[in-house]
Parts: C-alpha cells; sequence; structure tokens
C-alpha cells in the first residue's frame, strides 16, 4: 500500500470542505425569537445605565454647585449663631442695670473687650481692661460718639475718669464641632458681626427698646438659619 | 458575476443596517446565515442543545458587536469565525477539550476517488465519529482552513500537537472509509 501524500489529502479536503461548508441545517424557529428579546434586553439596560450616569452626573455638579454656594453661607450663619447668644444679650442688659445704679450716662460706656473662650460659666464679668490675659483678648472698639472737640486733652481725661471696662465671655450654644469655622478663619467677618452686635448693644444701653426687638429677632432668625444649615449638613453627609 | 454583485451589495446594505442596529436587518441576517452557522456549530458540538446555545451566543455576539467589521472581507466568513470561536470556548467550557495521544497505529494508505464523491450526511458522519480533539484539529485546518501556527493558538496548544492530532484524525478517517468502501 503506497502512502498518500499531503498534497492528495489537500485536494480531497478542499473538495470536501466546498460540500460542507454549504451545508445547511434546520434552525429552530423560536430561535429569532429569543434572539430578538434578548437584543431587547441587552439595549434597554445600556439606554438605563446612559440615563443614569447622566443623572449622576447632574447630581454631582449640582451638589458641587451647592455645596460652593452653601460654604460662604453656613459660615456666615455660624457666625452669626456664635455672635448672638444669650451671654451677650444678657450682658448687656446688665450693663445696663449696672451704669443705671452708678448713674453713669449711656454714652460713657465704651465696650473695648470681647473675649472669646470655651464653654464654661457663661456669664459677665466687669472688669478693668489692665486685667485681661493678652493671649485671649480680643479687641472690638466701637465708638459711635462724634469726633472729640477742641478742647480734646481736657474732655478725655474727664471721660477716662467715667469709663467703665466690659469684658463680655460668649459661651456658645452648642459645642464647637469640626467643620463649623471659627472666628479666627475669618477676622474682618468677625469685627463686623461683633461690631454690628455692640452697636445695637449700645443702642439697647442707651434705652432704645426697638434695638432689643431687633436683637429678638435677629436672634430668632439666626437660630433658624443655624438648624436648617445643620440640616443640610447632615443631609448632605448622609447622601455622601 | 451579476449575482455575486448583487449578493454582496445585499451584504453590504444588512451590515450597514445591522449597525444601525436595524431589527428587520437583524432579522434578515439571522435567516440568511442561520442554517450555514447551525451546521458549523453542529460540527463542533454535535448536534444537541448545546448547538443552539452556542447559534444563539453567537448571533448575539454578531449583532452586539457589527461595529467591529471592517467590511473588508466576506460577512459570512467573519460570521463564522466568531461562530467557530464561539463553539470552541463552549468546548472549553464543558471541559471536553482534550487531545488524546493515543495513536491507533493506522496506516494512511492510498485515497481512492470514491471518497471525493462522498456526500455531506456521510461526510459529517465520519468527522463526528472522530475523537473530539481529532475532530476539532480535522475541522479547524481542513473545513475551515486555518494553519497549523492559527490552530496552536486557537486551542492554545503546540503546533506539533496539532499537526500530530491531525495526522491521526486523516489515518483515523482513512480507515473509516476503507471500512465503508470494502
Amino acid at each position: 500500500m503506497k502512502n498518500p501524500s499531503d498534497k492528495d489529502w489537500k485536494s480531497m479536503e478542499s473538495e470536501w470542505r466546498e460540500k460542507i461548508q454549504e451545508e445547511i441545517s434546520p434552525v429552530p424557529e423560536p430561535l429569532w425569537e429569543k434572539i430578538s428579546l434578548q437584543l431587547d434586553e441587552e439595549e434597554k439596560p445600556k439606554v438605563f445605565f446612559i440615563k443614569t450616569w447622566q443623572w449622576v452626573a447632574i447630581l454631582a455638579v449640582a451638589i458641587g454647585l451647592g455645596w460652593q454656594w452653601l460654604l460662604p453661607r453656613k459660615e456666615e450663619v455660624a457666625l452669626e449663631a456664635k455672635s448672638t447668644m444669650k451671654a451677650p444679650i444678657l450682658t448687656a442688659l446688665q450693663i445696663q442695670t449696672e451704669h443705671r445704679s452708678k448713674n453713669i450716662p449711656a454714652e460713657k460706656i465704651e465696650v473695648t473687650s470681647v473675649i472669646m473662650r470655651s464653654p464654661e460659666k457663661g456669664s459677665v464679668s466687669l472688669e478693668p481692661k489692665t486685667e485681661i490675659d493678652e493671649p485671649t483678648r480680643q479687641h472690638v472698639i466701637v465708638q459711635q460718639s462724634p469726633p472729640p472737640p477742641s478742647n480734646l486733652a481736657e474732655e478725655k481725661r474727664a471721660e477716662e475718669e467715667d469709663v467703665i471696662w466690659v469684658q463680655v465671655k460668649i459661651d456658645p450654644i452648642v459645642p464647637v464641632d469640626e467643620e463649623r469655622p471659627t472666628l479666627t478663619e475669618n477676622p474682618i467677618q468677625k469685627k463686623r458681626n461683633f461690631g454690628q452686635l455692640l452697636k445695637k448693644i449700645k443702642q439697647v444701653i442707651k434705652g432704645n427698646p426697638g434695638e432689643w426687638s431687633e436683637i429678638k429677632e435677629n436672634f430668632h432668625l439666626v437660630a433658624n438659619k443655624y438648624v436648617q444649615t445643620e440640616e443640610t449638613i447632615k443631609q448632605k453627609i448622609q447622601f455622601q | 458575476m451579476t449575482h455575486i454583485l448583487s449578493s454582496q451589495t445585499i451584504e453590504r446594505e444588512l451590515v450597514q443596517a445591522c449597525k444601525r442596529r436595524d431589527r428587520k436587518a437583524q432579522e434578515a441576517t439571522f435567516k440568511r446565515f442561520a442554517g450555514k452557522m447551525m451546521a458549523v456549530c453542529k460540527r463542533y458540538l454535535g448536534s444537541g442543545p448545546l448547538a443552539e446555545d452556542v447559534l444563539m451566543e453567537g448571533f448575539m455576539k454578531v449583532f452586539m458587536k457589527i461595529d467591529l467589521f471592517q467590511e473588508q472581507g466576506s460577512f459570512e466568513g467573519w460570521i463564522r469565525r466568531i461562530m467557530v470561536n464561539e463553539a470552541l470556548m463552549a468546548l472549553r467550557k464543558e471541559g471536553k477539550m482534550k487531545f488524546q495521544d493515543t495513536d491507533f497505529g493506522f496506516e494512511i494508505g492510498q485515497l481512492e476517488d470514491a471518497y471525493m464523491n462522498l456526500q455531506v450526511e456521510e461526510l459529517n458522519k465520519l468527522i463526528e465519529s472522530l475523537p473530539l480533539g481529532y475532530k476539532t484539529v480535522f475541522n479547524l485546518y481542513a473545513i475551515e482552513g486555518y494553519n497549523h501556527q492559527e490552530i496552536a493558538e486557537m486551542l492554545g496548544i503546540q503546533e506539533g500537537t496539532s499537526k500530530s492530532q491531525l495526522s491521526r484524525a486523516r489515518g483515523l478517517l482513512q480507515q473509516k472509509l476503507n471500512k465503508l468502501h470494502v
């Protein structure tokens, strides 16, 4: 027996290939239906995925913008909340009572120092400026009186005799947490807020009841804003 | 010639429509090639439910990856390659892809001219009767026209293994053919 060459096999295989490649097998009828359904399913999640992705992108942008928009408000609210706490209001009342009992005219009272301390006793003390600790001192000098007249030296001396030094200790309502901006972060705003507050206190001391109701209103407003901001932050943290 | 050109035009239009995810064009493509591709799947996997599953998966891949078809070669050839790959993957998944080292000791004898005139059914029966490793390599080499290097890459075997599997498949086939024509 002679072994057939590879060439023989190749020619025979090519003959077989032509026949076999043209072969058609019967296909079950419902197969296309299955493929069609599967194609529908394959296309659906893709659309959903794109939509979800778009939603996620929109949400991310919205959160980003919202965050940018809310951040300064949050600081402002936190600062306002700190500046309109019980202690300063009580201080103002006490100062008023104090200076009335001493028969000192309201114009002579000058608030020179405000000390911010961590929560402790939360009271008002009237101490001379010299006793205030240097490192904790925050000077907020409010001078509403008009510029001094020509005999400046004499009047200043007279005024200095009657000036009382007020040290206001402010206790925050809530302990300061990490996220809340501290007063040292924005000293200009801090000074302005305290300046405004002290102006109003001064007005109360002078006997303007309108200012007192304004302070009360502001206090409620700030408290509301504070609560709203806190809730917003909580929601954001939960969302993240 | 006119028939070939028109067939090519139809194929091109089908491909374009399939790329647009036109469901009717997809159905037309399926109906045009499903029979031939079913035969491919059966040759590798036998006539069972696995062949149907692979045909379905293969067409899913065709429609999902149609954008990758460059339209330089024939569309049918591209579909056929997908089907072959799907069939090989199914075999791998089933853990059936084993290559026998057994040499049956059949001598490759004279090829009769009569073997050329064998009917497709007879040929299919003969090929189907081969051990899986022999059958797969024979199908890839003799029917699909891949070379040993390509087969080795597709099956993850040595080129030498592909050659020896083909040689043994030929020997076994010849023995069966001789028996048929005795």
